[in-house]
């Protein structure tokens, strides 16, 4: 079905293609006809009428140079029906363009009906993605100069993403699929799309190992795209970007479904996973180098100053052991509350977004940078690991439990 | 056709301002300053149409976004200020109108009290808007974006509300301020006699301007205050 | 039409004495002549003063523009502190955010100084203000002393600006789209940029109105409208758009102004606002200002095709009412920079639109070229970028298809390829344009000639870095290059560096350009009263025009493109012979 919508197969058509894209669209709606297919058209437009006026201006400019004394010959100045050529054939062209660009933005923004639907966030500076089991990403691959998200998709299959912003305005990006779709605060845009089969003939097909937590899955074939945030967002606006890494049905319910942290997963690494996977590392340095937010590094059971002036002190940290976790826990999932003195308030909620176990984590995280112990009996509530670790939907229950 | 000179009939030093005006050197004869003059005035005001148009947008877009606070908004207010306030800007505008008959039949006597009229009515107007609308309001909490803080606000958009009437209401009254300095000024002008039957511009395109400060508040009055 | 000679009547005693002097002529000393140009409401020395404030823009907003290129040398953020210093790292250190941070600033800079600064003010009020009364036989624009208000209040916005600059500038991109700008940190800055643009449109709705006001009013007798040279009618039709569409903007501003300093809540989503209502009001003036952008470039280019290649311009009145029906249009179409951000209805109509204002600029460009056939062709710096704003500007405008077509658009949106779009029509398109401009009426501004052969070593220079910068960023922007984008995948890598090295190259010309004026303001031949051999009124004026213009109040006795039957005011037959009567005859 797919290769009945691509463009016949010229040579010099797959040129330009490689050209312009560097290799054809990946999704149904920039396969063929809808954008690559359209583009190449309007290139050629352009190419013949560009050389056509090009051609006669340096012709005429050549035939027709002054020479001194001698006058123009005369010519007419008008022609009418020249005049409505030249109206009527552009006129009729674009129409033609006009309609064949309305047709593939329909199929763009059609989503099928049994798609996949997988919520999406962005925020300053990074994509979340929630899949319907509550789980998200977590492991980070280089893009660029940073380290961006890697996302899996199950192929041949309709997806449907729900994207909101927590901030500004983002948009959502994949050059593979020559689509885009701006991702706006308050309000839920959709982006639907169609992965592609892994064909075996498609030499960007990959295979790797993969392992999580305890789990070790090989020979995983995969195909990774460029994930770009397209709407200017601020500082950290080319960092944004992520992986959409296509695997097949059976390797994405594996994906899915594996347990996230294997029962002897350590809370710190738990935390150092998450750090990286929810997007913490853009603002906030482990090596107390400065960033958008304070650095982690060494802050512990230190007293912060807050923007409105107050403190947490050193004495009610002394009193209350919980006192740092409960900030940490705070700031986190209500980051608006007590801001840090000399930052913004520009974190966005993580609310929803993480579990108990991982919260718990990061605490410890943050805890064995101050070269604090990491046992897990000091750290509130992390007995239950053992029974949450089991999957991340169990781990979602654990979290409802323990706030009931 | 062309035939324009400052100095060619014969005016003398104690005619009024206005018989010895001269057109600037560039116009080819006072007529022709007058219709460019007015054309000018009147490409202004397409401006002016323009720059509320503006507003009456945002108007429009959050009558649609939030119907009920926008209902609830216009309910705090009280007609009959709003339905005074058009009534005395309808009276400063007829009476502008009639100065500048005034000046082109050069009754001077009656122009200065027309002038007059009108900026008594500007006032007025401002004064009812201030006195019984803004500093009421403005004192109960009712006030725009963050420093809204009426404390019995029964829907969740009423800042939006009153951004949108401190806007509009107030880019208008900043209009008003401006045509009273405009008026006061064509007052001091006019009893020096600088406006007469054959030269009255000045008088013409303020009167036209204040022509469009009227016509703005007789969109934005039923806008505000009438569409629930 | 009967015409009275007023001049002779100002030579007995009119009430200005200094009204046959060159306006170039000094008025006693330094301190003198200085105040005499800063009180004059003479519309040559506006336009020669608003000449070189917006060079001096473009200067600012170039260099703006060569930090970026230097930044997008590497892949990596930190080459910029290392290539242009302390600079880029700022006092907050090099850390990637700061980096980046700065990276933005500059970038916003660059494009709200090229807009707002350089190019929306660019041709109109330098070359139009100069030009517009000379060309209509007029004493001077409408409403002089409105017009010296102009440039003040033109300068007075720009100050803000290079406060801004001054002061760290600020990272909202020009576009300053809500809710980033209203969040993003540099208060004052924002709000002086914010004042800034606001300001700026005062300025442009002034010398708009005066030039619509000039054109109904104070033709010569006997100019009737389509005896009008093409630069009027598309200054007319710019002056349209900008009295209509900046008061929009005016409004938009005033509302983010408030929205920044009160949160009105009207665009912060957060506070139940509508960003993309801040879009579509963006819009709505931002489009229509891009054909106040290129208008005047077009008329400046139909002049100088017909001055150039001695011929009647092909289909006069095709190419006078294109410019009315691109203006009328360009009203029409904001929503196409906004496809992914909008419905679907509106986006198939904005698309359907866009391509209805893409037929008037065809039928000018084929009008344009029809005109060189069988012309006597002199390859005049002027008329040498002529050819490359054809060039340029059909490069440019055929790439606004792909964006105008809703399918292609959705990938190509905010990426490179848009920017490249709008540098060949910007740049390619205006600035060449103004460059052909510059050089066509440089000998009637200043009264001396310039050099051509290194104004046409210049002018090929810029030619090659122009294409070398801008072309590679089409395929930059197919290739999933966004745009403002600080750092990026290695693969882009190569074809940045390219661009960047063309952007050195274009820098260059602009340098020898720039001697090239400077040289001949000092030592430059004199110029005769009509080098070029043209028709149009201002070539009868002196070699320096005199502060009124005319010796005598000029009567329109042939069209502005009657090359086939006028021998050019001021020249000789010998050196602009005329056809045969007889041939003439079959002409029309
Ligand atoms: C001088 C300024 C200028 C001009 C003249 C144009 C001209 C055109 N522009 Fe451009 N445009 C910009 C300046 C300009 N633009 C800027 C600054 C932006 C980006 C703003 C930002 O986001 O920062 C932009 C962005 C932009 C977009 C939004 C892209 C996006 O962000 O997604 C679109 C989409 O429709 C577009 C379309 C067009 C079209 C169809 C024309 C047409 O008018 C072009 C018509 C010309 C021709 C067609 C070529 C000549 C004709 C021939 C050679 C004959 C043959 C022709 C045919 C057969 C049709 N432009
Ligand atoms: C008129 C408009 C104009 C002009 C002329 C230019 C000129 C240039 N532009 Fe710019 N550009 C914009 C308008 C313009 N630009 C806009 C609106 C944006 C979008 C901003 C945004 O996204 O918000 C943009 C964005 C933009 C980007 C994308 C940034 C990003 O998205 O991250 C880049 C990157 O390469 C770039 C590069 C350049 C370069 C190398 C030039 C060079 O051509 C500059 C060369 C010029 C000089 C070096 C100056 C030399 C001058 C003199 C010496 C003075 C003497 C003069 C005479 C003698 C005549 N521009
Ligand atoms: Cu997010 Cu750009
Ligand atoms: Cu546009």
């Amino acid at each position: 079905m797919m290769t009945m919508t691509r463009m016949p197969t010229l040579a010099i058509h797959d040129f330009l293609i490689d050209l312009f894209f560097r290799r054809p669209a990946d999704s149904d709606v920039g396969v063929g006809w809808g954008t690559d297919g359209l583009f190449i058209f309007i290139w050629w437009v352009g190419v013949f009428f560009f050389v056509l006026l090009m051609a006669l201006m340096g012709w005429w400019a050549w035939k027709y140079r002054r020479i001194p004394g001698k006058a123009a010959e005369p010519s007419p100045s008008h022609n009418t029906a020249l005049e409505i050529t030249w109206t009527v054939i552009p006129t009729l062209i674009l129409v033609v363009i006009f309609f064949w660009g309305y047709n593939g933005y329909l199929r763009a923004q059609m989503p099928e009906g049994n798609a996949e639907q997988i919520d999406l966030t962005a925020y300053k500076w990074g994509w979340g993605m929630t899949y319907d089991t509550g789980l998200g990403a977590d492991e980070t691959v280089p893009l660029g100069s940073s380290e961006v998200p890697v996302f899996y998709m199950p192929e041949d299959t309709p997806v449907l993403l729900k994207m909101s912003s927590q901030d500004v305005i983002h948009s959502f990006w994949v050059p593979d699929f020559r689509t885009k779709l701006d991702v706006i605060p308050n309000r839920f845009t959709p982006y639907s799309f169609r992965t592609l089969p892994l064909e075996d003939s498609d030499n960007r097909v990959q295979t790797r190992t993969v392992q999580i937590a305890d789990s070790v899955r090989e020979n995983v074939r995969y195909r990774d795209h460029w994930i770009f945030c397209a709407e200017y967002c601020g500082d950290l606006h080319s960092e944004m970007g992520a992986i959409m890494r296509v695997v097949s049905k059976e390797d994405f319910e594996w994906w899915k479904s594996v347990p996230r942290y294997g029962a002897s997963t350590n809370p710190v690494e738990v935390g150092e996973k998450v750090y990286i996977a929810s997007g913490c590392a853009t603002c906030h340095s482990v090596d107390g180098s400065a960033g958008t937010g304070p650095t982690w590094y060494q802050v512990y059971n230190r007293p912060v100053p807050f923007a409105d002036g107050s403190e947490l002190s050193q004495a009610e940290i002394d009193a209350d052991p919980l006192a740092w976790d409960n900030y940490i826990r705070e700031s986190i999932l209500y980051p608006a509350a007590k801001i840090h003195a000399g930052y913004a308030n520009q974190m966005p909620s993580y609310d929803g977004r993480l579990s108990d176990v991982e919260l718990r984590g990061l605490i410890a995280y943050i805890r064995s940078l101050s070269g604090l112990d990491v046992e897990t009996e000091n750290i509130p509530g992390f007995e239950q690991l053992d029974e949450a670790a089991e999957s991340p939907q169990a781990s979602i229950d654990a979290q409802t439990n323990g706030e009931s | 056709m062309a035939t324009i000179d400052s100095k060619a009939s014969g005016v003398a030093k104690q005619d009024p301002l206005w018989k010895r005006y001269a057109p600037g050197h560039h116009w080819r004869n006072q007529d022709d300053e007058f219709d460019g003059a007015k054309i000018g005035i009147w490409l202004f005001l397409a401006t002016e149409i323009l720059l509320f148009s503006g507003l009456f947008c945002a108007y429009a877009v959050f009558r649609m976004l939030y119907p009920e606070s926008i209902a609830q908004g216009s309910q705090y207010l009280d007609w009959r200020f709003g339905f005074i306030n058009t009534v005395v800007l309808l009276i400063s505008s007829f009476t502008m109108a009639m100065a500048i008959r005034d000046v082109q039949l050069n009754k001077q006597g009656w122009a200065t009290i027309n002038l007059v009229i009108t900026l008594v009515c500007a006032t007025g107007f401002l004064a009812i808007k201030f006195a019984f609308e803004y500093i009421p309001k403005w004192s109960e909490g009712k006030r725009l974006g963050n420093l809204f803080n009426y404390p019995y606000a029964t829907t969740d958009h009423e800042h939006v509300w009153w951004s949108i009437y401190y806007m509009s209401t107030g880019i208008h009254a900043t209009h008003v301020i401006i045509g009273m300095g405009l008026i006061a000024w064509l007052i001091y002008r006019q009893r020096k006699g600088a406006y007469g039957p054959t030269h009255y511009t000045m008088m013409e395109g303020v009167g036209l301007y204040w022509h469009i400060v009227d016509l703005v508040w007789i969109f934005l009055f039923p806008l505000l205050y009438l569409v629930h | 039409m009967t015409t009275v000679d007023r001049g002779l009547d100002h030579l007995q005693g009119g009430h200005d004495e200094h009204h046959d002097v060159p306006y170039l002529t000094a008025k006693g000393g330094p301190i003198a002549t200085v105040w005499d140009w800063m009180t004059t409401v003479d519309h040559k020395k506006i336009g020669v003063m608003y000449l070189f404030s917006v060079l001096f823009m473009f200067f600012l907003g170039g260099v703006a523009a060569l930090m970026l290129r230097i930044e997008l040398f590497e892949p990596t953020r930190q080459t910029a502190a290392g290539l242009t210093g302390a600079a880029f790292a700022g006092g907050e250190g090099s850390s990637v955010g700061a980096v980046g941070k700065f990276y933005n600033t500059v970038m916003t800079m660059h494009g709200a100084i090229m807009v707002f600064m350089f190019i929306v003010p660019g041709i109109p009020a330098s070359l139009g203000n100069f030009f517009l009364p000379l060309q209509l036989g007029a004493k001077d624009v409408a409403f002089p002393r409105m017009n010296l208000a102009s440039w003040y209040i033109y300068v007075f916005g720009s100050f803000f600006g290079v406060y801004v600059i001054l002061t760290g500038g600020v990272d909202t991109g020009w576009t300053f789209y809500t809710p980033y700008s209203t969040s993003t940190t540099g208060q004052p800055q924002v709000i002086a940029m914010i004042l800034a643009v606001f300001v700026l449109g005062f300025s442009s709705i002034f010398t708009g109105l005066n030039f619509i006001v000039t054109v109904h009013k104070l033709r010569a007798p006997g100019m009737g409208w389509f005896d009008m040279p093409l630069f009027i009618w598309a200054l007319y039709a710019t002056s349209i758009i900008q009295v209509l569409a900046t008061p929009v903007i005016g409004v938009t501003f005033l509302l983010l102004l408030f929205e920044r300093l009160f949160q009105i809540g009207i665009f912060d989503p957060g506070l139940g606002g509508d960003p993309v209502l801040f879009q579509h009001f963006f819009w709505f003036y931002s489009h229509p200002v891009v054909y106040v952008m290129i208008l005047p470039a077009m008329g400046i280019i139909s002049e100088v095709l017909a001055v150039h290649s001695r011929k009647r311009l092909f289909g006069y009145r095709a190419i006078a009412f294109s410019s009315l029906a691109i203006a009328a249009v360009s009203f029409l179409v904001w929503g196409h920079h906004m496809f992914t951000s909008q419905g679907e209805l509106a986006a198939t109509i904005f698309s359907a639109l866009t391509f209805l204002v893409a037929i008037p600029t065809a039928v000018k460009v084929f009008n344009w070229i029809a005109t060189l056939y069988k012309g006597s062709i002199a390859l005049t710096t002027p008329m040498l970028y002529a050819m490359q704003f054809l060039f340029l500007f059909s490069i440019g405008g055929l790439t606004g298809l792909p964006l105008g077509a809703l399918s292609t658009d959705l990938h190509l949106h905010d990426s490179y390829f848009v920017v490249a779009h709008f540098h060949y029509v910007m740049f390619g398109g205006t600035v060449i344009a103004f460059l052909a401009g510059i050089h066509h009426w440089w000998p009637k501004m200043f009264g001396r000639m310039y050099n051509e052969f290194w104004a046409k070593i210049a002018s090929l220079i810029v030619f090659v870095g122009f294409n070398l910068t801008f072309f590679t960023q089409f395929f930059l922007g197919t290739q999933g290059m966004p745009r403002r984008y600080a750092s990026y995948v290695d693969d882009f890598q190569l074809l940045h560096q390219i661009s960047t090295v063309g952007s050195f190259i274009l820098a260059a010309g602009f340098f020898v350009h720039l001697f090239v004026f400077i040289h001949s303001l000092v030592v430059g031949e004199r110029a005769g009263q009509n080098p070029w051999g043209g028709l149009t009124l201002e070539w009868e004026t002196d070699p320096v025009p005199l502060e009124h213009n005319f010796r005598h109040e000029p009567v329109v006795r042939h069209g502005p493109y009657d090359f086939e039957s006028v021998v050019p005011p001021g020249c000789d037959e010998k050196e602009f012979p005329l056809p045969p009567k007889d041939e003439v005859r079959t002409i029309h």
